[in-house]
Order: C-alpha cells, then sequence, then structure tokens
C-alpha cells in the first residue's frame, strides 16, 4: 500500500510539474494577479491531489483540472476576495517596470490594458473569454469546464468580447491587428 | 465574407494574441510539489477533522431509526433496513447506524452517519443546504448550494452518555459519488469514546472500499478486533462490530471499540 502511495505520488508530481507553467498563466489571465494566480493553482492542484487516482485514469485529465480550476475561481470570487477585480499597480506579475525601450513600454502597457479590462469582466465573462481564447478550447469544452450550456458560453464569450473591444486602448490595438 | 466579419475574425484573433502575450508576464517558477502534496493530505485530513460541535436535534421521520438504534437494549438493537423505495430526496439524509454500545458505567455511545444525496443543479443544491442547517449538518468549504451539485455530502456523529438527544458531528466531507475507495484503502481515526475526556483514543470510525471483506483494528495492548462486511440493507446488530454499506454512500464503513485500558493502534484491510 505504501509503494502504491509513493507511486502515486511520483506520478502526481510529475503531472503538477508538467502542467505548472500551463495553469499559471491560465489562473493569471482569470486573476489577473501574480499572488492570486500562485493561490488558485495552488488550490487547484491540492484538490487535484485528493483526486489523482481518479484523474489519472480519465481519459483527458487536462478537463478535470480546468474544471477544479473554474469552480475553484468561481468560488473564491462569490466570497468577494476582491483582489481579483482589479490588478495592482505593484504588482510583480503586471511588468510596469520594463523599460529598456519604448516599444516594450507600450507592450507593458497593451498588457496591463488587457488584464485589467479583463479584470473588470464578471467572472463568467471572463472566464468564458480566457478559455476560449486562451485555453483555445470548444464551446463544447467550455461548457464542460464552466459547468454551464453551451448557449451560456456562448453570450458570456460575446459579452466578454464586446466589452474587450469596447475598451478605447485594445479596440485600437485589435484594429490594427495587434501587437506584434 | 464581408469586411465586418472579416474585422470581427481579425479582432477575436487578436485578443486570442494579446491574452497570450499578457499570459506570458506571469511569473511561472518551479512547481512547489512538496506544497501541494501537503495541501491534498491537509484537505483529505479535513475530511476527518472533528468539526466544531453541533448539536443534532433528532426530529422527524430521520430520526426514528437513530432512537430505535439505542433503546432497544444490550445487544439486540438491529438498524432496520433502509428503504429502497424511497425515491432520492436531497432533502433529507439517508441516516444508518454505524455502531453502539453500552459502557460499564451505564452510559451509552451511538455513531452514525447521515449520507445526503447529490443534487442536480443549484436550485436542489440550496434547497439541501438549507435542510443540512436544520440538521445541525454544515459542510466545511460550502458557502452555497452551487458547490454542493453532483456531490454527496456525508456526516458521521457520535452521540455519548445517559441521555441519547445528541450527535456531534466527528467527520464530515463533500465529494463526488465517483470518488469512491477501491482496494485496501483505508481511511480511519480514533477519538476518546468520552466526548470530555482527552483519552485513550478507543473508538475507531473508519472508511473502506465497499469491496472490502474484513477490517481488523488493532489496539496497542496487541490484541485485535476483525469486522466482517455485511452486505446492504441486511439487519444485523448495531452493537456487533462490522463494515456496513450505508445507503447513499459510495463507501464502506465501519466502528470499532478498543477494550478498557488501551487505544487504537492500526487498521488492516482484507481484500477478496
Amino acid at each position: 500500500m505504501g509503494d502504491r502511495k509513493q507511486a502515486g505520488n511520483t506520478e502526481f508530481q510529475a503531472f503538477a510539474i508538467g502542467r505548472y507553467p500551463r495553469l499559471m498563466r491560465t489562473a493569471f489571465l482569470l486573476t489577473g494577479e501574480q499572488h492570486a494566480a500562485e493561490d488558485l493553482v495552488q488550490s487547484t492542484l491540492e484538490q487535484v491531489y485528493v483526486a489523482w487516482r481518479r484523474v489519472a485514469a480519465a481519459d483527458e485529465p487536462e478537463a478535470y483540472v480546468r474544471r477544479v480550476m473554474i469552480n475553484a475561481h468561481a468560488r473564491r470570487y462569490r466570497r468577494k476576495l476582491r483582489e481579483f477585480l482589479a490588478p495592482k499597480g505593484d504588482d510583480r506579475g503586471l511588468a510596469y517596470e520594463i523599460a529598456d525601450t519604448g516599444d516594450r513600454i507600450a507592450q507593458a502597457d497593451d498588457r496591463h490594458a488587457l488584464l485589467k479590462a479583463l479584470a473588470e469582466l464578471p467572472p463568467r465573462q471572463r472566464e468564458a473569454v480566457v478559455l476560449r481564447y486562451w485555453e483555445d478550447l470548444t464551446e463544447t469544452q467550455a461548457a464542460e469546464a464552466m459547468g454551464c450550456s453551451v448557449g451560456a458560453v456562448k453570450s458570456n464569450t460575446a459579452k466578454g468580447i464586446a466589452k474587450l473591444r469596447a475598451i478605447p486602448g485594445l479596440a485600437d490595438m485589435v484594429t490594427h491587428g495587434g501587437r506584434k | 465574407m464581408s469586411a465586418d466579419r472579416e474585422n470581427h475574425d481579425m479582432t477575436q484573433h487578436d485578443i486570442a494574441l494579446l491574452l497570450a502575450d499578457a499570459a506570458d508576464e506571469v511569473e511561472i517558477g518551479i512547481a512547489p510539489t512538496q506544497a501541494l502534496i501537503r495541501g491534498g493530505r491537509r484537505r483529505k485530513a479535513r475530511r476527518w477533522a472533528v468539526a466544531a460541535a453541533a448539536a443534532l436535534v433528532v426530529a422527524g421521520s430521520t430520526g426514528a431509526l437513530a432512537v430505535t438504534g439505542l433503546s432497544g437494549g444490550d445487544g439486540q438493537q438491529v438498524a432496520a433496513p433502509p428503504s429502497p423505495s424511497v425515491v432520492q430526496d436531497v432533502g433529507r439524509p439517508y441516516r444508518t447506524t454505524l455502531g453502539t454500545g453500552r459502557e460499564p458505567d451505564g452510559n451509552y455511545w451511538w455513531v452514525y452517519i447521515d449520507v445526503w444525496a447529490a443534487p442536480r443543479d443549484a436550485a436542489e443544491g440550496a434547497a439541501q443546504l438549507a435542510a443540512m442547517g436544520e440538521y445541525g449538518e454544515a459542510p466545511i468549504d460550502v458557502t452555497e448550494g452551487s458547490d454542493l451539485v453532483g456531490k454527496i455530502s456525508y456526516f458521521v456523529l457520535r452521540s455519548y452518555g445517559a441521555a441519547k438527544s445528541q450527535g456531534t458531528v466527528k467527520i464530515q466531507g463533500t465529494a463526488p459519488a465517483s470518488e469512491a475507495l477501491s482496494g485496501n484503502d483505508n481511511e480511519s481515526g480514533a477519538m476518546p469514546l468520552d466526548p470530555d475526556s482527552n483519552g485513550p483514543n478507543r473508538l475507531v470510525i473508519g472508511s473502506v472500499a465497499k469491496t472490502a471483506q474484513a477490517v481488523t483494528c488493532r489496539w496497542k495492548d496487541g490484541t485485535t478486533t476483525k469486522l466482517d462486511r455485511v452486505p446492504a440493507r441486511t439487519d444485523v446488530s448495531v452493537d456487533r462490530p462490522a463494515i456496513r454499506t450505508p445507503e447513499g454512500s459510495p463507501n464502506a464503513w465501519f466502528v470499532c471499540l478498543a477494550p478498557q485500558g488501551t487505544e487504537f493502534a492500526s487498521a488492516e484491510v482484507t481484500v477478496p
């Protein structure tokens, strides 16, 4: 039994190491803040550990993990942890300090504008946009991750994208094909 | 394709690029695997944490079985088999007595489990959460009914004393029904039988796979108590230590009590 548990731990560690970068990026887009992203990933992977045997046996472990992360994000939002609402100026994740070329400053500003705009979306719209356009999920996959209907995904995505497009800075960026 | 549609597609494509660009801003670092495992273990352990004392009002039809379990006298109590005809009702739990007994000083002890069926939607979840409150059962980490959707909740309660009106939640968990134990999995914990004492840890409550054939509780004095599995919905004296399968539970449960003067050491599962 001890050997089996050890093997499970080893498998879990390999899984966590492999998925960690992607999960951190997704969590960062969902939360808009470095520490909140770390917390969200930590919480997600802890829950994955608890259900590891089932996750490991699943056809699509990633789908399970996404579902856990979205649930955890939604739960935290409901608890009104307001740090999710807006990126903080002193957050190291927002890279204000990048200033070696004018272009990179502008690039950092663009990122900040997008993160800020994302953070201002209602959580379900934010989740839908991130899952569809960052995770590149189909509407069906996004619906599974969010635990809602495909129609709700369509609606939340459309509303989220519309709000992002209404942000003046972003509108300029996307009108010109995005910053390269 | 119209110009508008073309521009629309370009916009969404660019948003994907911008998201990827923004996502690169996060500092990835090294996956804290040891911290994750520790955290995961803590989460598992929380299911077994002694919950805050919560008075249980034994009332209504779900309380009837519980009262029966203690009222019949020494050694003759029989757990009534849950009715299989009962339609899944998320507004009240299935209650199963896991074990009872009477100490030489005359005090009764009684351990039972309430299993709540998985709500199918947020409305059912909200109704269930409210109903749990009426039973004095509050799931950990659940703030809204939607948190319960698709998940079974269980509460193991212990009552002790001359009176039999109250139980205290000792173990709680909320998890998808598919998260069942298997093989020789064993989650067990021990506590003093008398809630007012600090030991010894004589009362053992554990959860095992439904397929487990037997559990052997080992006591610190070297003696053992063996519990066999009894089929679900079978009449078995509730003061006879056994592995029982509560209605609605994805796992089997057992309770055993160490002899006077010793306490719990370990529990081993025998599989087919």
